[in-house]
């Protein structure tokens, strides 16, 4: 009777295989923290990757420069608090360049 | 709203609660969380295509729900062997004068704490002649065929849009005549009572003395109120409730199976953006519970659900440039040029941290803005759970419990790893306030017990440090704005919305057309609404019928 249905057997296998991940206190805390440990590694990755594409640098290239691709619309150039935040980036920018005046670069080929 | 129409809101609610005792469910509350579950589940499939039939069979559903309580009831009085008049007060008397205090405090308190949304002081949103437009229609709906109302469909995904709403519209399903302003009544008693509940439950098994929990309730209130205010004010309340509802599960010592893949299957469908928490959830059920695996119920409300998350796709898009908005779902790659991690509504959600906007345009903003969700939701929710269940207060059975573990760890999963192409992470926002609401409930119990004073002075001197820090910066004459979130006898905004008391002063003809200071379009549709009439009646235009910017085409369903 248990070769009557070989796939069948097979597949309940693999889920008792499966459920004892659950159910087994040792392996399921080995499961879980594995997993949280995945995560916050990939949550590292793409918080430091926010955090460059976010960075007073890239956002003022993309002020004087032009937008590039990947860079976030957080300055409106209507909205009054984006008005402050364009002050202060303009301090930054004149702490990285000192006060040069910008280089115009339009005639350069770059992607809106 | 009169005091008949309470009446009939209560009637409803206690034919939902029968109805939920078919499932076998046992107790009151999560019956009636149960019924109104199931009818919504099944409306939010109907409307689609025969909108007409909804309502009676609302009625239908909560008459069969009597007859089970009736039969309930008739079966355990004739088993008890009592006398008419000492079974009727036996539930009453069984109960000490502490408990009777304990719940009328907690309900008092949740009705005054939920008052923002009480229909008097709402201000109706141009977003609810979105959510609650469907509700008004379908009791008014006198035509065959697919529902005649602007769903938001592409962008919000409609299974969970109308799911939510119809579980509304269970409990204005006897009233004579239903408007958003009922609409918004029955979310204002839901809640509150569901809320209450949650502080009773919490409240008889707290060990410590009575002062100690309502401080600590006050406290932990105060430091989750943008996340509970983000799952209520957005059509995510009654994820809310399954979400508490999966938390109260694993206190019980005996926990159903069936109820549990009830709510796992509710919270697919009361917000699809979310779908695989549930998804996963029921997938457990299914692996380590072989008798969910054949049973009918089960099978069925599988089978609800599934259908209802086909019929988005079958039935006709109300918009004609829908093309132009994106659906679809995805993982985060990491290495895309892309920014993945919308850390700002984070930071905005903390009571401390959101007193410093700075910080939002400062780099180190992402970094903050992740450990503090990872540590706040994740860890501290995680580290109360297990702090429970080592104090033997979590008595459930493995699964409820696991079950728990498995949601707050894909939720963790999901709020990094998972993206919705049109709002990037704003759906995803929805992970962090859920395991938020859960890790409060957990830390509630965890620091009303006898001894935890650790815990208990750390919430004390976080609050503590929140409202100094709020004060310091917006000074002592606008506590309550730092406290409450807004401040009494400030003039509202009105461009986005209007009050109850602003509709009543206007004649009702001339609150059916354009008034001069209707800022946003969505306006005139939301006092329609509010005055009980449909949004594609003749004076209110299609597009005077949403949301400013987003219903421009023309709007009604298969047109």
């Amino acid at each position: 009777m248990a070769n009557e249905h070989p796939f069948l057997d097979f597949l309940n296998n693999k889920l008792d295989l499966i459920t004892a991940i659950f159910t087994d206190d040792e392996k399921w805390s080995k499961f879980s923290r594995r997993t949280v440990a995945t995560l916050v590694l990939f949550a590292l990755v793409i918080t430091m990757q926010t955090s460059i594409i976010y960075s007073p640098q890239i956002l003022i290239e993309a002020l004087y420069h032009g937008r590039g691709v990947g860079v976030p619309i957080v300055i409106k150039m209507d909205n009054k608090k984006s008005e402050k935040m364009l002050q202060r980036l303009y301090s930054l920018y004149v702490l990285y360049h000192g006060d040069k005046p910008v280089k115009n670069k339009a005639n350069e080929l770059h992607l809106p | 709203m009169t005091i008949l129409d309470y009446f009939l809101v209560g009637v409803a609610a206690m034919g939902c609660a029968g109805l939920g005792l078919l499932t076998g469910t046992k107790g009151f509350g999560r019956p009636l969380l149960v019924g109104i579950i199931l009818q919504a589940c099944l409306a939010s499939l109907l409307v689609w295509f025969l909108p007409l039939v909804v309502a009676p069979l609302f009625r239908v559903g909560i008459g069969i729900g009597w007859a089970v309580l009736i039969i309930h009831a008739y079966a355990a009085f004739s088993r008890s062997s009592k006398t008419l008049g000492q079974f009727a007060t036996g539930l009453f008397r069984e109960m000490s004068a502490r408990t009777y205090m304990q719940a009328i405090a907690a309900t008092v308190f949740t009705f005054v704490v939920m008052l923002p949304i009480h229909y008097g002081d709402y201000k109706f949103m141009v977003d609810d002649a979105i959510y609650f437009g469907p509700l008004v229609e379908i009791f008014l709906a006198d035509y065959t065929g697919g529902i005649r109302v602007p769903t938001y469909y592409p962008a919000l995904m409609s299974a969970h849009q109308l799911a939510p709403t119809m579980a509304l519209a269970v409990l204005a399903g006897l009233l004579p005549e239903v408007t958003l302003v009922h609409a918004v009544e029955a979310r204002y008693l839901l809640m509150s009572v569901f809320l209450a509940r949650v502080l009773f439950l919490l409240w008889r098994r707290s060990g410590s003395s009575d002062v100690v929990f309502i401080l600590v309730v006050i406290c932990s209130i105060f430091l989750i109120r943008s996340e509970l205010k983000t799952l209520i004010h957005t059509s995510t309340y009654v994820y809310a409730l399954v979400v508490a509802e999966l938390f109260l599960l694993t206190l019980d010592r005996r926990s159903d199976a069936m109820t549990f893949l009830i709510l796992a299957l509710a919270l697919i469908l009361m917000r699809t953006s979310l779908f695989y928490a549930g998804a996963s959830l029921v997938g457990y059920i299914l692996l380590v519970s072989a008798k969910m695996r054949t049973s009918p119920l089960s099978i069925a409300m599988i089978l609800v659900v599934l259908a209802n998350l086909v019929a988005i796709s079958l039935v006709p898009k109300p918009y004609g440039n829908f093309e132009l908005i994106d659906v679809s779902f995805s993982l985060v790659n990491p290495f895309s040029p892309k920014p993945s991690f919308d850390y700002r509504q984070i930071l905005r959600f903390d009571r401390i941290i959101g007193q410093f906007p700075e910080l939002y345009f400062m780099t180190a903003g992402v970094a903050v803005a992740a450990i503090l969700a990872l540590l706040k939701y994740y860890y501290l929710g995680f580290a109360a759970i297990r702090r429970l269940i080592s104090m033997g207060v979590i008595a459930g059975d493995k699964m409820a419990r696991r079950g728990l573990e498995l949601y707050l760890l894909i939720m963790l999963a999901g709020w990094i790893v998972v993206r919705n192409s049109q709002h990037g992470i704003t759906y995803q926002l929805y992970n962090p306030a859920s395991i938020g609401l859960i890790a409060a409930m957990a830390l509630i119990l965890v620091a009303s017990m006898r001894g935890a004073w650790l815990w208990r002075s750390a919430i004390f001197a976080v609050s503590g440090t929140a409202l100094i820090v709020g004060i310091n910066i917006h000074g002592i004459d606008n506590i309550d704005k730092v406290v409450l979130g807004y401040k009494f006898g400030e003039p509202a905004n009105l461009s986005k919305g209007t009050y109850y008391k602003n509709l009543k002063s206007i004649p009702q003809s001339a609150a059916l057309k354009k008034l001069p200071n209707d800022g946003a379009s969505g306006k005139l549709g939301v006092r329609a609404l509010m005055l009980g009439h449909r949004l594609s009646a003749a004076d209110v235009s299609p597009k005077q019928s949403g949301v400013w910017d987003f219903i421009q085409a023309g709007t009604e369903n298969g047109k």
